[in-house]
């Protein structure tokens, strides 16, 4: 196992937004984490990274695991040109960091936008810039928020086959949060439904599909019927009954 | 010909300025305007070639762009160290920022008199009236900039290891520089009012002794060519500030940044 989590919960204020999560992770999967906004999948995503230490229970990642984040936005810097973004994570040698970031702007087909600045690309290829940064320091263990949440549907495609090519050329191990389930099921060996307030794992899905997969194909489909059932039986996003009561009043 | 004058970046802005001093050599020389109070544009021309010609008008322009510099250059250090201080650490803010608000509040040539008792009318007392004259604004902007930086990029440093002091490098210093820059600018905006000011209150050269030297021999002349003079500096060093904050900040992604 590459990465564990036990009984992780997390309180914001009085809210209990998460409580009892437990999962792990493997080396080399890729696992989605699924759920309807503000179910504390990005939540669980913070404290993986580290960059939230407020929760409760247990996660533990062996010391010698790199992690890399790529955020939703693409946050890059914008008084650094594209190379210097990518080379940002980097210690050492300016010359050969240099070498190695261009190869990976080569990589996400950046090759030729290394001297701009952020203000001048587009979304799209500000997010590939973001993704060449967080692979130049070689994550053994990349996490992702919503990476492509924010981007048309073609671009998004591109970028969904980007990681799976990153993918098989590292064997990186990938735990992707996302709210798009064709994205999820698209990409992943499982697929981890968040669901409830307080949000608990309500399903462990295995994707056991092999790649290159066909977006539209009917497992796929079968599969994301199961879960947006799950989701319509659980998730109780209004409640209809206030709805009728305004109105009477009304 | 119209359209020229429309789309010409400086011809139609210089228009009002021509028409104006044209009108007022026409009646200095008509004699409507009284030359004992308001002098011929060309005989104010004329009293700063004679300055220049015997060497006098280099040394009050170097004198007062020297107190300007130095007391510049030590109000924005001063600013720089605390305002970093207090942008970053909420402690150090809670501590100083009290004390250098309260201090804000006093209008600042009010502490002429006390400069001079303490430190005399030496160039001392001057240059510590421009410093705190500088310091102020360069202050609130730095605070004002790191406060202001993005929290979305301090995670990405986070992300990348950084903390502490490489964090404030990398990130927080880079992220406020256009806020900085603002406050280096009125700073030095302020900073020229000082220097009249610290002339004024007692100088035996200077821009600002003109002025006085102007007033006290009946010689409007004098003093109309040192105000001219103090607008043309001011807005020079202003123009090289404009100049280095449009160099560091090409990359800003603003309506202005062309």
């Amino acid at each position: 196992m590459t990465l564990q989590v036990k009984a992780l919960g997390r309180c914001f204020g009085e809210k209990q937004v998460l409580q009892q999560v437990d999962f792990s992770v493997g080396k080399g999967e890729i696992v989605s984490l699924l759920g309807t906004s503000g179910c504390g999948k990005s939540t669980v995503l913070r404290a993986l990274a580290g960059l939230d230490s407020d929760y409760e229970g247990n996660i533990s990642i062996p010391s010698d695991q790199r992690v890399g984040f790529i955020f939703q936005e693409p946050r890059l810097l914008p008084w650094k040109t594209v190379l210097a973004n990518a080379t940002f994570g980097l210690k050492g040698d300016r010359k050969e960091n240099e070498a190695k970031a261009r190869r990976y702007l080569e990589l996400v087909g950046l090759k030729e936008a290394e001297k701009l600045y952020p203000r001048e690309l587009s979304g799209g290829m500000a997010q590939r810039a973001a993704i060449a940064r967080a692979l130049v320091t070689e994550p053994d263990i990349l996490l992702l928020d919503e990476p492509f949440s924010a981007l048309d549907a073609f671009t998004k495609m591109q970028l969904q086959e980007l990681l799976l090519k990153i993918w098989e050329r590292f064997g990186t191990t990938i735990i992707l949060v996302t709210h798009d389930i064709d994205e999820a099921l698209y990409l992943s060996d499982r697929v981890l439904l968040l669901q409830g307030r307080p949000s608990t794992l309500a399903k462990d899905l295995k994707v056991a599909l092999n790649r290159p997969r066909s977006r539209g194909s009917a497992a796929l489909g079968k599969w994301k019927e199961d879960i947006l059932e799950q989701l319509e039986g659980k998730e109780q996003t209004y409640d209809y009954s206030l709805v009728t009561e305004i109105g009477q009043k009304a | 010909m119209w359209k020229k004058l429309r789309t010409h970046p400086v011809l139609l802005g210089s228009l009002l300025p021509i028409v104006l001093l044209a009108a007022w050599e026409i009646l200095s020389r008509a004699g409507v305007i009284p030359a004992y109070q308001l002098p011929a544009p060309s005989v104010i021309l004329s009293t700063i070639i004679t300055y220049f010609k015997d060497g006098s008008l280099q040394e009050h322009v170097l004198l007062t762009v020297y107190r300007l510099f130095v007391g510049f250059i030590i109000g924005t250090i001063a600013a720089i160290l605390l305002g970093t201080l207090v942008g970053y650490s909420e402690l150090a803010e809670r501590f100083f920022d009290p004390l250098i608000q309260a201090f804000r509040s006093i209008p600042s040539l009010a502490w002429v008199p006390l400069f001079i008792l303490w430190m005399g009318i030496g160039e001392t007392s001057k240059v510590t009236l421009i410093a705190v004259g500088v310091f102020f604004p360069v202050y609130l902007n730095i605070v004002d900039g790191i406060r202001g930086v993005d929290r979305k990029l301090i995670e990405v440093g986070r992300m990348y290891g950084l903390d502490g002091v490489a964090l404030v490098r990398r990130i927080i210093l880079p992220a406020s520089l256009p806020s900085f820059l603002t406050g280096l600018r009125s700073g030095l905006g302020l900073g020229w009012m000082f220097v009249v000011a610290a002339e004024i209150m007692g100088a035996s050269q200077g821009l600002g002794y003109l002025l006085i030297l102007g007033q006290n021999t009946y010689a409007p002349d004098v003093i109309i060519a040192s105000i001219f003079l103090f607008a043309l500096l001011g807005k020079l060093t202003d123009w090289v500030l404009k100049l280095i904050q449009k160099r560091s900040l090409h990359w800003q992604d603003t309506a202005l940044a062309k």
